[in-house]
């Protein structure tokens, strides 16, 4: 079993990307693990429907924190061409493409801490 | 050389297959499962090939055996808990067991009354209560815990009157490892008539369950915590009490007579086993029990006592690491729980299963207790029979690699 903490994963973990509330955010989503604590709020500026910044903050475990990091860190370096959907240009992301993001397996246990990020984006997009 | 009583570790690890199979496994999770030594597994299989068929049935030879063996099986249960046969009930486990006593128990309740159960439950014993609390409009209180982790008696006695008609109480802490003075908690409870439920899950496989010294008017345990299998758990009723309840489950075997209008309940322990009953599951109990016997309790404890106090020392060297639970042996358990700055449970339990060390870390189903400490929930290690100084030290180890790793 390969380990999830794989050094760009630490990385991340460590020294968090677009960590922080983005004060001009105009859609923002806030989800919670219950079983383990972890929360974490996802801050977009959304503008002629596509995101131009992401940002994100809460507290959790290196995984949680880590995919927060990677998946805002994909979120501001997205191409213009992403496709439209309801009216906003989506990131592109199932699960399992996320995952590939991320660069590790997590096992079932873990992956609600990894998916987190992504679930929050996604109740920011609804 | 470790020994447990006159047994090696080594002899005591060879029992268990699994430790053949995973040599390298530092298994620290007993508080969830306990591994399964061969007789055990050997009994069961004898059952299985050798006399399987249902019990209280047939009369052939096999169900004669298989019946035999169940009800033997009864006895010895009886006898490990210093009880008569007729009061020990076969359930599927100890949240069966904590289901059926609600349900059993609700049509006691009138509006008004108070259920008493402690902050150290675990979800199985809370939540029955809390649903006949709220069916019949009584009221739910918990027993607060002091800051030594231990049971607050005096506002035991104080929330004690004569509207508490059932007191839960966990004979020892899944989380905090703090055991619980029931015979004290029982007396108190009785002067004022209440039901006393006990939740042994955590305790049996740890220290002499006596039901006769308790006093309890009902104790419930899973096998699958003290060596035995899954799916079997154990319902004690105080005899009287057993009597007087009018079974909820119904089904096949728990009746003597049913004509088109009238069902004959038989006598307990019968009436509570409705339908065909894990009967391997009984026969690996009784074995595990055999096991733990054979050993000898005094071995058991003094070795399980000398290891928790190893592992306590061992984290408490650990720069910040805070102890959720009594940081002395003084009824306590080798169930572990804390906390290390930096370090979220779920990152530390994840590396350490990396390294094959295998504790457990969040709420351990008692979320109202642990996340009043801490939200992210905690990690624990709990020890069994099997357990050696080298996993201590490997999970020491594993703290201090984890530490590194992330910060």
């Amino acid at each position: 079993m390969d380990s999830i903490y794989r050094d760009h994963i630490l990385e991340h973990a460590r020294h968090p990307r677009n960590f922080g509330v983005l004060a001009d955010a105009t859609k923002q989503a806030r989800l919670a693990n219950p079983t383990c604590g972890d929360v974490c709020t996802i801050y977009l500026k959304i503008a002629n429907d596509a995101i131009v910044n992401a940002t994100f903050d809460g507290h959790g475990c290196a995984l949680s924190t880590a995919a927060a990091s990677l998946l805002t860190e994909h979120l501001t370096s997205m191409s213009s061409v992403a496709p439209i959907i309801g009216g906003v240009t989506m990131p592109c992301l199932n699960e399992a493409e996320f995952l590939t993001l991320l660069g590790i397996e997590p096992t079932s246990g873990r992956l609600d801490c990894a998916l987190l990020p992504l679930r929050a984006l996604n109740a920011a997009l609804k | 050389m470790e020994t447990l009583g006159s047994r090696t570790l080594d002899s005591i690890k060879s029992d268990f297959p699994i430790f053949r199979n995973r040599p390298y496994l530092a298994y620290l999770d007993a508080a969830a499962t306990s591994q399964i030594p061969s007789m055990v597994l050997e009994s069961m299989v004898d059952f299985e090939v050798n006399f399987r068929a249902n019990v209280h049935r047939g009369l052939y030879p096999e169900a004669e055996l298989a019946t035999q063996a169940y009800e033997s099986a009864r006895t010895q249960v009886a006898k490990f808990i210093e009880a008569e046969p007729s009061t020990v009930s076969f359930t599927s486990g100890s949240t069966s067991s904590l289901q059926m006593l609600a349900e059993l128990l609700a049509n006691r309740l009138s509006p008004g009354d108070n259920i008493l159960v402690s902050s150290m439950e675990h979800h199985s014993a809370l939540l029955p209560f809390r649903r006949i609390a709220a069916e019949r409009g009584a009221m739910l209180t918990t027993i607060p815990h002091d800051a030594d982790y231990r049971l607050d008696l005096p506002t035991f006695k104080l929330m004690l009157n004569s509207r508490v008609k059932i007191v839960v109480i966990t004979a020892a802490s899944n989380v905090l490892g703090t055991v619980n003075p029931i015979t004290e908690i029982v007396a108190e409870a009785h002067k004022h008539g209440a039901i006393v439920i006990v939740d042994a899950a955590q305790y049996v496989a740890h220290l002499p369950l006596s039901v006769k010294e308790w006093g309890a008017d009902a104790v419930v345990f899973s096998a699958h915590k003290m060596y035995g299998p899954f799916g079997v758990g154990v319902l004690y009723l105080q005899s009287s009490l057993g009597q007087s309840l009018t079974p909820t489950a119904l089904g096949g075997g728990m009746m003597t007579e049913v004509t088109s209008s009238i069902t004959t309940f038989a006598e307990a322990p019968w009436k509570f086993e409705s339908g065909t009953p894990n009967i391997a599951g009984v026969i690996g109990l009784a074995a595990a029990i055999h096991y733990l016997t054979a050993l000898g309790w005094p071995n058991i404890v003094q070795r399980e006592e000398e290891l928790a106090r190893l592992a306590l020392v061992g984290l408490l060297s650990l720069n910040d690491i805070k102890i959720i639970g009594p940081l002395t042996m003084h009824d306590r358990l080798g169930v572990i729980s804390f906390t290390v700055p930096g370090l979220h449970p779920h990152d530390l339990a994840t590396l350490l299963g990396e390294q094959n060390v295998a504790i457990r870390a969040g709420h351990h189903c008692a979320m109202p207790l642990t996340s009043s400490i801490v939200a992210s929930g905690v990690a624990r290690a709990s020890l069994g029979l099997y357990t050696t100084e080298e996993d201590i030290a490997r999970l020491i180890q594993g703290i201090k690699a984890a530490r590194a790793k992330l910060s």
